[in-house]
């Protein structure tokens, strides 16, 4: 039997979250913008140094304070991918504090931090942005190209088996 | 009807109750909104239950998860479900509560929400972005046209006493061609002078009593040569009917004038360039002035219309074109300061006519 692991995609609304599990698990993806509201779970098995994983990817709604999130979603996560979004600096500019507050809720879980939407902007001039707040991203994605999404599953997958 | 009678007949249709195993099986279902099948492990039915597998051995636990988007079958619901470890016949349950029609109506209200607050977030930012570029622009055009004019002064004043020294016809032809350059220099950087000041809103507009037919001297004496230099036929042509003594900017309508002529004789080859300046009403207190300078030049492509004033924005790719680009900028900023207009027709290889209209003040004194 594989082993399973629950991860959830955390962040303001509108980064990206849903469009990003919407690409790694069925390949798709949508510029129309459709607000989730509450939570949608989906599964997909990953193979990680030749075992299966299974990631119970919950795709919650966003929130500009990752403290309002319903405590019952966050139960039993062994994994958080953080998302952001470049082209708004409000989903940025408490980066630290969000960081810190998932780390110390939770202990035992792995981060992984994320910028998505980078076909839209500028790289170098984004990476002055994240200086100024000095912000470390773990990974820069794209939903719409697909660029490095699965790069971020995996890598968490690893962490967390 | 009892009141539990009616409860139970109302809120049974948005209900499911579930009665689990220690292990997850499927005890029992009313099956009420979804149809489950007894002794399949209730993760089968959808990956949320994953995590009720943790919590089926503990004792005491209640739980309530909002918002859980359940599609299984034909069935799309949005549910409420609470999961209790054990207080039927000691098995763990699950109630399932119907909230698809609150979450639906919800979902179209947040939509419209998130989608103008991430708008306006974006706007924002880029704003912001274009800002911090225009400033930057702008300080830079005026540093570098303060620091470019002082030595250009410094090789005029040289130049000047150069030229009262006993020189040779080819000295004289050098130290000429030298002043030429210079002045070119001179003009270039006052364009960029001017358009850093208009861009940074430092622009003012300074009206006077002015007579439009020494304007309109002026500019014969300054044009023409420029004209007869290239062999291109320059003339003016004024309403008679029109009132001379108006109340402008002559400096910066003289400005506009020598902007749009010199232009004009720079891209044209062979033909004429012609001013003619008609008075448009025949009000007692302000003149409207139409300014047309035409030319028998190359034309250029027609391309919207805010590109074409655009400061940088060359109209004319031809390498052998000099300047920056700025004078038709310049030109359309100071009609807009005197809230004049400017249009344009343009042919490709036939010429190209620009048309501004300004409404002056006629001055009434005597």
């Amino acid at each position: 039997m594989s082993n399973t692991k629950k991860i959830v995609l955390v962040g303001h609304f509108g980064v990206g979250k849903s469009s990003l599990i919407k690409r790694f698990v069925l390949n798709e993806f949508s510029d129309n913008y459709m607000v989730t509201i509450g939570v949608h779970i989906t599964k997909k098995v990953v193979k990680i140094n030749n075992e299966e994983l299974t990631l119970i990817l919950w795709d919650i709604e966003g929130k500009d304070d990752l403290e309002k999130i319903r405590p019952a979603y966050l139960i039993g996560t062994s994994g958080f991918i953080y998302v952001i979004d470049p082209t708004r600096i409000q989903t940025y500019q408490n980066f630290h504090k969000e960081y810190n507050f998932l780390k110390t809720t939770f202990p035992k879980s792995k981060i992984l931090s994320v910028a998505n939407k980078m076909d839209l902007i500028d790289v170098e001039s984004f990476q002055k942005q994240l200086n100024i707040f000095e912000i470390k991203l773990d990974f820069m994605t794209s939903a719409k190209t697909g660029e490095t999404v699965e790069e971020v599953f995996l890598e968490l997958g690893k962490k967390v088996i | 009807m009892k009141i539990e009678q009616l409860r139970d007949d109302y809120l049974r249709s948005k209900t499911q109750i579930i009665v689990l195993d220690k292990q997850g099986k499927i005890v029992e279902s009313d099956n009420i909104l979804f149809e489950l099948e007894l002794q399949s492990n209730i993760q089968d039915f959808h990956p949320f239950f994953y995590i009720v597998d943790s919590m089926l051995l503990q004792d005491n636990v209640e739980t309530i998860f909002n918002g859980i988007h359940i599609e299984y079958k034909t069935k799309k619901k949005t549910i409420e479900i609470i999961f209790n470890s054990g207080s039927i016949d000691k098995n763990p349950f699950l109630i399932f509560i119907d909230f698809t029609y609150y979450y639906n109506h919800f979902q179209s209200i947040a939509q419209e929400k998130n989608e103008s607050v991430i708008n306006f977030h974006q706007t924002e930012l880029k704003n912001r972005e274009l800002q911090a570029e225009k400033v930057f622009k702008d300080k830079f055009l005026a540093n570098v046209s303060h620091d470019l004019k002082t030595p250009i002064w410094g090789t005029n004043f040289f130049v000047s006493m150069l030229e009262r020294t006993e020189l040779t016809e080819v000295q004289k032809e050098y130290v000429t061609t030298i002043k030429e350059t210079n002045n070119h220099i001179y003009r270039l950087v006052e364009d960029l002078l001017d358009i850093s000041k208009i861009e940074s809103g430092q622009m003012s507009i300074t009206t006077k009593p002015f007579s439009i037919l020494e304007l309109v001297n002026h500019l014969d004496k300054i044009c023409k040569p420029k004209a007869t230099e290239k062999k291109l036929n320059f003339s003016i042509e004024i309403n008679q009917n029109i009132t001379e003594k108006l109340i402008g900017d002559k400096s910066r309508i003289t400005q506009i004038l020598i902007n749009l002529i010199d232009n004009a004789i720079k891209f044209t080859k062979t033909g004429s360039i012609k001013l003619k300046i008609v008075q448009e009403n025949l009000n007692s207190e302000i003149a409207t002035l139409s300014f047309e300078v035409s030319d028998t030049g190359s034309g250029f492509e027609v391309k919207e219309k805010f590109e074409v004033y655009q400061s940088f924005k060359k109209l004319h790719t031809s390498k052998k074109i000099d300047g920056l680009g700025l004078g038709l900028s310049i030109v359309s900023s100071l009609v807009q300061l005197m809230n004049g207009t400017i249009n344009y027709e343009t042919q490709l290889n036939k010429g190209t006519t620009f048309i501004v209209k300004l409404s002056l003040e006629i001055d009434s004194k005597k």
